[in-house]
């Protein structure tokens, strides 16, 4: 009797689902959650696949969640993405020769707090 | 016949402002008074006409007259009536509309203003003759690319209806609060021009303040508006994605908070007079280039309108006119200003300090947006710059930004640091102590980050509150004269601890329920009882019932719905949100995945509520400051 | 200096807008043109039988991701046909069947015509992902190792397949 509840029990317990994440970790519910912000909806005007209801979008929805369950690092499943993508699919550009300026752009307050202090007269002409 | 006399006041208008801005020049030869009273008539009528157009072309919406093209492609029959006289800024030609009705109304506002005296009346002429030309450009746009009046034949027997997105209450305040914002910049922007073309002193400062705060307040509201709304509509639950179009309208306003402060210190200390008028002419080519952003398909967009090559050359060719000719005078006719010898921390160059901050902020953010054109068009590369990028890279001004306000508060004209640090610091001390006790003790430990946005919000709300605070035993005059800054600085801080803490603490849960199945997300449990169809007027709709439960008990019951359009759009979500000040529980339906099994998306976010009411306050802020100073107030 | 400042920077602004506004619109630009193409273990169309990318080597030849839903598909359909039958250019096509039904996918072939040597199914869109597949019709250029050469998003007519297929194609046979 014991075994036949125990097998039911773990037959229960396989239930797979769209979007169902039954035996994730709080962990791994996050990092989807992040993955699935960061990556762009390439089908949509401007929306991330976490938001779209787009077939294309539910896909990659889908193929993140089933790696985060395979246990899948967040680099692992952005150079999955990129290698067949590119670019583009990831909202959060990558650091190299071409986007160096995009992300050194922050210098520019300093820049400015120099004219600042030029201005109001505590460093000289 | 409405559609025709909506052309005619169409080019009647573009009569009128022409006539405006002619009278500002000395071609046509009057004394001054009888200058001020022509400019003024023409101001009215040229207010007058497009507000008729306006009319005419909303009676052909509530007569459902689909020979006209816009109705036919944004209205329907069985629309219900507050969308079809919203529907008319639905979509390009209409908004546009919208836009020049608005600039025309603010310029009546600057005619028939009693801020004018003797010294100041050249100018008033001449920033009245300016916003005439502007209209001028923006009508002449209209009528040759974007003519709401335009019919269809043969007509079409049924509208293809509003964008179900847009049939929203918002609909009605969000488009108008907005495009008032951007569209009263222009006020500061001719006031400065028409400084530097005529006296070119300070003069405008004071004038140009009211408008900026005026249009600064419904840029505000026109924000926050929008971001709710795309909370709760677009069935996610975000409430900021540095969209290009978002963006758009946060630069003009960083630039616009920046204009407000700066103008401050033109109009009392006679400081930073070129400064501020180059701010008022960035502030409103920013709403230049928002409306070029937004209607030339250059960048994509979820709120972009249908786009048109050859309506981006035009608003190109205008932003090249007025930006690059204002920049043109800046430059030829801006005096070289004295050397300054300002103390590091007195208020003239603390207020400058923050706006280098909020200007770096602006300037930030235009970079990102732009900079996947730029690459595209350098070596055909694709990139996408969203969330992850604008939200690491904001922090860098908003940091000091958020520290020096508060340090601004306490500083005086012409002072210096020591009274000011002896001041601010038992308020330093305060700050961090309940925003190490709050991050730790009452929310839990995040981030080092979470721990510093709390403390600089608090930072800035408790030096916000401060000067009321202290004059609450004086006179009721001292204590109204900060109230406006006290209630504008405490919005923000609102504001701040909202994004900051409902960022670090929000919980986001996708997944899937049965009927009568409850899970647990957080300290909530969230249980589907049933879904049920319903009927709308335009719309059928399948409305679930979810019952919300914390500790065992039963706090609330939400009926998110999908919807589909009678005008076969895909599909819609509304989302089932139970709110209040301390938390919002958002709950919407997903897929129906059969057997009674849907999946569904849920977030906890706390504190969330305070993005909107921080504005909101901010607002009031300055309202306050509008109408319960004078102007020209010595004391500001 | 200051004062001109500010109307050089719109300057250079202002050129790189009017310079975007008369950009065309480019599609996603694709990671695998020069890498082998994905591994993939696909059923075939009409016979169930397993097939890998190994085994459609030997060719320079067309990988056609298609899908009886989609409009595009339908459209550059006739092309296909044709350039299936033409025995100068002499190019196979092999069709991926993307997200769609087996049965629905016989009939429609059977209705327009059958341009593919082979068919592969990727009902769940996995394959389709790894080739970096977002909206059909889309169609891939491969060598005889099945290195990508090239890859076209959107239907295939004549003049796009002589302007951007044809000269690589020669390339590959000098």
């Amino acid at each position: 009797m014991k075994k036949v509840c125990l097998i039911l029990l773990l037959i229960s317990t396989q239930v797979s689902s769209i979007d169902g994440n039954e035996e994730l970790t709080s962990q791994e519910r996050e990092l989807y959650q992040q993955i699935i912000q960061e990556v762009r909806c390439l089908v949509c005007q401007n929306q991330s696949v976490a938001e779209s209801n787009a077939d294309l979008a539910k896909d990659l929805r889908t193929e993140i969640m089933e790696q985060v369950k395979q246990g899948s690092s967040e680099d692992d499943i952005k150079s999955y993405l990129l290698l067949r993508y590119g670019d583009f699919v990831l909202y959060d550009p990558s650091f190299k020769k071409s986007t160096y300026i995009l992300w050194l752009s922050p210098v520019l307050i300093i820049l400015l707090i120099l004219g600042w202090l030029r201005k109001i007269g505590v460093i000289g002409k | 016949m409405a559609p025709e006399f909506g052309q005619l006041f169409l080019i009647s208008a573009l009569a009128a402002s022409l006539m405006q801005f002619f009278l500002g020049l000395n071609i046509i030869s009057l004394n001054q008074a009888n200058r001020e009273i022509l400019i003024t008539r023409f101001t009215s009528i040229h207010s007058l006409t497009v507000f008729l157009a306006m009319l005419c072309l909303s009676y052909s919406f509530l007569i459902d007259d689909f020979s006209v093209l816009y109705v036919a492609l944004n209205s329907h029959t069985n629309l219900p009536v507050p969308y079809k006289v919203a529907a008319l800024w639905g979509a390009h030609e209409g908004s546009l509309l919208l836009w020049i009705f608005l600039l025309s109304l603010w310029g009546a506002s600057l005619a028939y203003s009693q801020k004018f005296f003797d010294q100041t009346i050249v100018l008033k002429i001449k920033s009245l003759s300016i916003l005439g030309l502007v209209s001028f450009g923006f009508i002449l746009f209209i009528i040759y690319t974007s003519n709401p009046f335009e019919r269809i034949y043969p007509f079409p027997e049924q509208g293809r209806d509003l964008n179900p997105l847009l049939q929203d209450p918002a609909l009605a305040i969000h488009p108008p609060m907005l495009y008032a914002g951007y569209v009263g910049l222009a006020v500061p922007f001719a006031l400065a021009l028409a400084s530097l073309m005529s006296s070119n002193d300070y003069h405008w400062a004071g004038i140009a303040r009211i408008w900026a705060i005026n249009s600064w307040l419904f840029l505000t509201g026109g924000i926050a508006l929008g971001s709710w709304w795309a909370y709760y509509e677009l069935g996610w639950g975000g409430w900021w994605f540095w969209d290009p179009v978002e963006n758009a309208s946060l630069m003009p306003w960083l630039v616009a908070t920046a204009l407000v402060h700066s103008l401050i210190v033109t109009e009392k200390k006679q400081l930073f007079n070129g400064f501020s008028a180059l701010l008022a002419i960035i502030a409103f080519s920013l709403s230049l280039l928002g409306t070029f952003l937004v209607r030339s398909g250059v960048l994509i967009s979820v709120h972009s309108f249908a786009s048109d090559p050859e309506r981006g050359v035009f608003i190109l060719m205008l932003i090249g006119f007025f930006t690059g000719g204002a920049l043109i005078i800046y430059a030829l006719n801006q005096k070289q200003s004295k050397p300054l010898n300002l103390n590091l921390f007195s208020r003239e160059s603390l207020l400058l300090l923050n706006n280098v901050f909020l200007c770096s902020a602006a300037g930030l953010i235009m970079i990102g947006t732009l900079y996947p054109l730029v690459l595209e068009l350098i070596n055909t590369e694709k990139i996408s710059v969203g969330p992850p990028y604008f939200n690491f890279v904001i922090l860098f001004p908003f940091i000091p930004l958020m520290l020096f306000i508060g340090v601004a508060v306490f500083s005086s004209w012409g002072g210096t640091g020591k009274k000011l640090l002896v001041n601010i610091n038992k308020l330093a001390l305060l700050s961090i102590v309940v925003g190490l006790v709050t991050s730790y003790l009452i929310l839990g430990y995040e981030t080092p980050l979470t721990t510093l946005g709390i403390i600089l919000a608090l930072w800035t709300i408790f030096t916000g509150a401060m000067p009321v605070i202290k004059n609450l035993g004086s006179s009721t005059h001292q204590l109204i004269k900060n109230l406006p800054m006290t209630l504008a600085h405490i919005g923000l801080g609102l504001t701040v601890l909202g994004i900051t803490v409902t960022s670090s603490y929000g919980i986001t849960f996708d997944d899937t329920f049965g009927f009568g199945q409850s899970k647990q997300v957080g300290s909530y449990e969230f249980k589907l009882v049933t879904i049920e169809d319903r009927a709308g007027p335009n719309f059928k709709a399948k409305v679930a019932t979810v019952d919300i439960f914390s500790d065992n008990k039963k706090i609330g019951t939400v009926f998110p719905e999908k919807r589909i359009y009678d005008s076969a759009s895909p599909s819609m979500t509304e989302a089932g949100i139970d709110s209040n000040l301390f938390r919002d529980l958002f709950v919407a339906l997903g897929e129906d995945l059969g057997g009674g099994v849907w999946s569904m998306h849920l977030q906890y976010k706390p504190l969330l509520r305070l993005i909107w009411l921080g504005p909101f306050i901010m607002m009031l802020g300055g309202l306050f400051r509008l109408f319960l100073l004078k102007p020209f107030s010595r004391e500001v | 200096m200051k004062r001109i400042l500010p109307i050089i920077i719109f300057i250079g602004l202002f050129v790189f807008l009017a310079k975007s506004l008369y950009q065309p619109q480019t599609n996603i630009p694709s990671p695998l043109i020069g890498k082998p193409m994905p591994t993939f273990s696909l059923s075939e169309l009409n016979s169930d039988t397993s097939l890998t990318d190994n085994d459609i080597l030997g060719n320079i030849s067309l990988i056609n991701v298609w899908a009886t839903w989609c409009v595009g598909c339908d459209q550059e359909h006739g092309f296909l046909v044709e350039l299936a039958a033409d025995q100068t250019i002499d190019i196979p096509i092999i069709g991926i069947n993307w997200k769609d039904r087996d049965d629905l996918a016989r009939k429609w072939l059977s209705q327009r015509g059958d341009p593919y040597i082979v068919v592969l199914s990727d009902p769940i869109g996995k394959t389709a992902i790894d080739f970096g597949v977002y909206g059909a019709p889309e169609t891939f250029l491969i060598d005889e190792q099945g290195v990508i050469h090239y890859k076209h998003i959107g239907p295939l007519n004549r003049e796009i397949f002589a302007n951007d297929f044809m000269p690589i194609i020669k390339d590959l046979r000098r």
